[in-house]
């Protein structure tokens, strides 16, 4: 036995993943590893070869990679800022799905950043990029936005650990026990450690929320400061932020669904989390609509040849499969379900969120590869682009690391935060009480009559 | 029942390793900051060097370079602050 006796402790269901270990784990790790080897045997191809393995060409210079880069980066909003604006609001019922979002954030960071290596082609002159970079330059507002909000994240992700960190270490043994004594920190639980640990927390929140939206805007930022057609929007900075937000929701949702499921934990993650959060996702939807809407309607407004020729391509020309299915995916078929009662149930929103995320990774497509593809510089010619073996096993590869990561975080820690859930259960009632006392005119009032 | 119920014992008998660790990652994530932070200070100096935005750089520099100090404190705060409150507890 590799552990001492937890079953009759509260949320003894938590701990459960990290001390059992099932076939499932295994199977799940090996069939994930065989895909992250893959994708590393495609790298070495590539790194080999040189980019010349990829379906890229001149003019289409950006693809697959910046695709996922763009679209990991979009998911990564899913869990710090959401956490951190439902900490900042008291929402209460955040406390179960706070951590499953905030790993989600640092886990697609680290793969969203790697995808921009992998496009550099020449990764042995990275070192260029930190002797000789230049702040004139967008790519390094998003080199250094991404660090701050990886390294904010991990920090945001880890300080509400520290007492769950603590109480493993209580039923651990070996290496797991040394492993949860050093990230504990000396964690006792005492009134002292309790308002530091908040004191922290909050300051992380408010900290987080402004380099997340950030991040985001960054990146757009990579596309809108070059004059390319429908590249050079002004609101390219909300349209990223209120797409990354959408479609993290959305995988925040699907992994929500996953975890429930595998780790028995239908107490903690209950239909009202995930009715609460699609309506969410419907806001998020209305306003991506709102936002794609303005997009296109000016750019046909302003017919600017070369932006004509670019929003052709996406309507009704080489990319118009592409554009209509992000339009299915994104609008037509989360709208209802969200929308109506009834459909918006756990499997309700999950169909929706599996959509979305397809049709959020269709759009960060369309963004890049039309315009790519007509370029303003009218000397080169207009190109076309289809993705290689090497570009889908990568692709592979960096959603099955992400999986990987997501499953070996969870052998480790909790995915549901113990001390926060058990906080909830003792403390939530009063808590709430007291807020509604407060805002609710007459009733503060009422009780200070009482009292006096 | 309260929350804090089930929440750890005070421990007298951590081995010096885990406080040697804790150091590990203190100085680790320090390294790390300041490397960051060092870059940044590269960048600028590239771009006074070679008359390159230097204005534009600095701006940028100010802010990454503080979120990352304020990062760096706020986890020093809270290290320090929870291995002091131990000490002086088992003390």
């Amino acid at each position: 036995m590799t552990h001492k006796d937890y079953s009759n402790i509260d949320d003894a269901v938590l701990m459960e993943p990290i001390f059992k270990t099932s076939r499932k784990f295994y199977v799940t790790t090996g069939i994930l590893s065989v895909f992250v080897l893959w994708g590393v045997y495609c790298f070495s191809v590539q790194w080999r070869e040189g980019l010349g393995v990829t379906g890229m060409n001149l003019p289409v210079s950006w693809s697959f990679y910046v695709t996922n880069f763009v679209f990991f980066i979009g998911i990564s909003h899913a869990g710090t800022l959401i956490s951190a604006i439902l900490r900042m609001t008291q929402a209460e019922w955040r406390r179960p799905i706070t951590r499953v979002a905030e790993v989600i954030t640092v886990a697609v960071l680290g793969i969203g950043g790697m995808n921009i290596l992998i496009d550099m082609g020449r990764l042995d002159r990275i070192t260029n990029v930190f002797m000789y970079g230049r702040y004139q330059s967008p790519l390094l507002w998003d080199a250094t936005s991404i660090t701050a909000y990886l390294t904010a994240s991990s920090i945001y992700l880890f300080i509400p650990m520290i007492p769950d960190i603590a109480i493993l270490k209580e039923y651990a043994t070996g290496w797991r026990k040394f492993l949860y004594q050093v990230l504990s920190f000396g964690w006792t639980g005492t009134e002292r450690q309790h308002k530091i640990l908040n004191r922290v927390i909050g300051i992380m929140a408010i900290l987080v929320i402004p380099i997340a939206v950030s991040v985001h805007t960054v990146v757009s930022f990579v596309f809108s400061m070059t004059v390319q057609p429908m590249w050079h929007s002004t609101i390219f900075g909300p349209y990223f932020v209120v797409g990354a937000i959408f479609s993290g929701l959305a995988a925040l949702l699907i992994i929500m669904a996953v975890v429930r499921k595998v780790f028995h934990l239908e107490d903690y993650l209950q239909p009202i989390h995930f009715s609460y959060l699609g309506l969410l996702v419907l806001a998020m939807t209305l306003l991506w609509f709102y936002f794609t809407f303005a997009e296109y309607l000016t750019a046909y407004f302003g017919n600017e040849p070369d932006e004509m020729r670019v929003w052709w391509s996406k309507i009704s020309g080489d990319y118009a499969i592409y554009f209509w299915a992000m339009v299915i995916f994104n609008f037509v078929i989360p709208i209802p379900i969200l929308a109506i009662r009834k459909l918006r149930t756990i499997s309700g929103t999950v169909i929706a969120s599996f959509s979305i995320c397809i049709g959020m990774w269709l759009e960060r497509f369309i963004i890049i590869i039309p315009t790519m593809a007509n370029p303003r510089l009218h000397q080169l010619p207009a190109g076309s682009y289809s993705p290689t073996y090497i570009e889908w096993g990568l692709m592979m590869g960096c959603f099955a690391l992400f999986g990987l990561i997501y499953v070996m975080f969870c052998k480790l820690f909790p995915i549901v935060s113990i001390w926060e859930v058990r906080e909830g259960r003792e403390e939530t009632m009063k808590i709430v009480q007291e807020r509604v006392e407060r805002y609710t005119p007459g009733l503060g009032r009422l009780n200070d009559k009482e009292l006096s | 029942m309260n929350f804090m119920e089930n929440e750890p014992v005070l421990e007298e008998t951590e081995s010096h390793w885990v406080f040697k660790a804790q150091l590990l990652i203190i100085i680790g994530f320090t390294c790390f900051a300041a490397a960051v932070i060092l870059w940044i200070c590269r960048l600028i100096y590239v771009s006074w060097d070679l008359k390159d935005t230097f204005s534009g750089s600095i701006s940028i520099a100010i802010v990454a370079g503080t979120i990352f100090l304020v990062i760096l404190s706020i986890f020093h705060y809270l290290v320090w602050g929870l291995i002091r409150e131990k000490k002086s507890k088992l003390d």
